[in-house]
């Protein structure tokens, strides 16, 4: 990052492969839509570049600066165009022939909870794509939005539930029951 | 299906990537990005000073302009801020009269150069300003007044000029189309023959510094006469001494006249006037002292 602040064209390349996905992932949550996720992608990285010189280390991952970024490009976006949707967009295409149908049922999943999460309130949308898309402990995801960490559980908690009820619906729950019995549950 | 199922469920939407051709796309419009940064960022170093270099630099800008703005003569745009500056600075004066006499000598004077040279509209700056200061002298110049003794003394006696066949050193206020400077009647007492020497030609004028022998100048006295009814008084002798000759008229009830005067000096006004019907000469006197080329006087009653 500092190298970047300094000049280094190759530090802030570096800095774009690194975080390119979890942008485009946070974009794609908040537009819906793949190709309008890959220009705010662009967007958000070139409004980073303008703002390289006012950065400053506040102990938050420069992820959080990004998302932050890519906040306020997506508000600014949805301001001059109205989002379009496209749910097909969000199907992942298997690359190769291996385990097609596995692919295919996990692109069938994925667009039942894209479609299920475009009818969230956006609040609920952020939550759920940084604790359990990210990863990141809600005492992280409260410092990059702006909450106490008891207000992003709140938050998460009722977004997991207005997700689930979405799902339901929609006749879509049944799809996840591979998930179920499963690991550890979120912290 | 509970929570933890959806939770999970919802990272496998970890996997989502970017495609690479977008990814391209995105790199090069990054990188197109950053050398127009670069270059634009180098072209500002270039013209960036260093700090001190800066503020010494604002610094000489400020002085530079406050210096022009208050020597900006009337045909100068910033002739408005020299005199809103001025102004203003009345009231830090420890002596505001004799500083808003010195600006009403400098802007009469400024106006009279500038109608010399035929620069009307200056002049008509100048003019205004000159009002201008009138107006603070007048709004200064009774609180002044009520401190001063209410009779006038002997030896505060008006002093008319003296004849002389060479002119004073002090500046003779020049005519002008305002009816505070325009000196329509003048002393009785007879002036030098020689025409007062062009203004461009004059000395400039002396400042009333403090000095134990303050020099005389023209004073411009000016007042208001009514009868006991308030009814306004014309054809009046006005005299500087009791009984003394007419050294001005009036008309409408307001007289006027020049006389030169120190500062300091107490002048006082004689007015007399003969009723025609009762055959009974009405007088009536008023006094002021000289602060400024401009001395004000209250309305005088005849009875």
């Amino acid at each position: 990052m500092k190298a970047a602040q300094a000049g280094d064209a190759s530090a802030f390349g570096q800095l774009y492969e690194r975080y390119r996905d979890p942008v485009y992932r946070y974009c794609l949550t908040r537009t819906g839509a793949k190709h309008e996720a890959e220009d705010l992608v662009a967007d958000v990285f070139l409004r980073a570049m303008e703002a390289l010189d006012r950065y400053e280390d506040r102990g938050l991952p420069f992820v959080a600066f990004l998302f932050r970024v890519a906040r306020n490009a997506a508000i600014d976006k949805s301001r001059r165009t109205r989002p379009d949707m496209s749910v097909d967009d969000l199907v992942h295409h298997p690359e190769s022939g291996q385990n097609v149908e596995a692919e295919v049922v996990r692109s069938t999943e994925r667009e039942a909870l894209v479609e299920a999460m475009s009818k969230l309130k956006p609040d609920y949308r952020e939550v759920l794509l940084l604790r359990f898309v990210e990863g990141y402990g809600a005492a992280d995801v409260g410092r990059m939005t702006g909450r106490s960490e008891g207000a992003v559980r709140t938050l998460q908690h009722r977004a997991v539930e207005r997700l689930r009820r979405e799902l339901e619906r929609a006749g879509d729950a049944s799809l996840f029951d591979r998930w179920s019995g499963g690991a550890e549950a979120a912290k | 299906m509970n929570e933890d199922t959806l939770v999970r469920a919802l990272g496998g939407l970890r996997t989502a990537r970017m495609s690479e051709t977008a990814s391209d796309r995105v790199r090069e419009e990054l990188e197109n990005a950053w050398r127009e940064r670069a270059s634009r960022q180098s072209l500002r170093r270039g013209f960036v000073l260093p700090g001190f270099a800066r503020a010494f630099a604002i610094a000489a800008l400020v002085v530079a302009v406050g210096f022009a703005t208050l020597r900006a003569s009337a045909d100068s745009p910033l002739y408005s801020a020299r005199i809103a500056i001025e102004d203003a600075l009345v009231g830090l004066q420890a002596d505001p009269i004799s500083y808003v006499s010195e600006l009403y000598e400098e802007r009469l004077e400024e106006a009279a150069h500038f109608e010399a040279a035929g620069n009307a509209l200056a002049a008509s700056r100048a003019r205004e300003a000159q009002e201008d200061a009138l107006r603070l002298l007048n709004k200064i110049e009774p609180q002044v007044r009520q401190e001063q003794p209410p009779e006038p003394s002997a030896s505060t006696a008006i002093t008319l000029p003296s004849p002389s066949p060479t002119p004073e050193s002090t500046v003779e206020p020049s005519p002008s189309p305002t009816p505070t400077a325009t000196p329509t009647m003048r002393p009785a007492t007879p002036r030098p023959a020689t025409p007062p020497p062009a203004v461009t030609d004059r000395p400039a004028t002396p400042k009333p510094t403090p000095s134990p022998t303050p020099t005389q100048f023209p004073v411009h006295v000016m007042g208001t006469l009514t009868y006991a009814d308030s009814s306004p008084v014309n054809d009046a002798c006005v005299s500087a001494t009791l009984d003394g000759s007419c050294i001005g008229t009036q008309a409408n009830g307001q007289f006027e006249f020049w006389i030169f005067a120190k500062k300091g000096d107490t002048i006082a006004v004689y007015v007399r006037k003969v009723d025609l019907m009762s055959g009974r000469t009405l007088r009536g006197k008023d006094y002021g002292t000289v602060t400024s080329p401009t001395l004000l006087l209250g309305n005088t009653t005849l009875r």
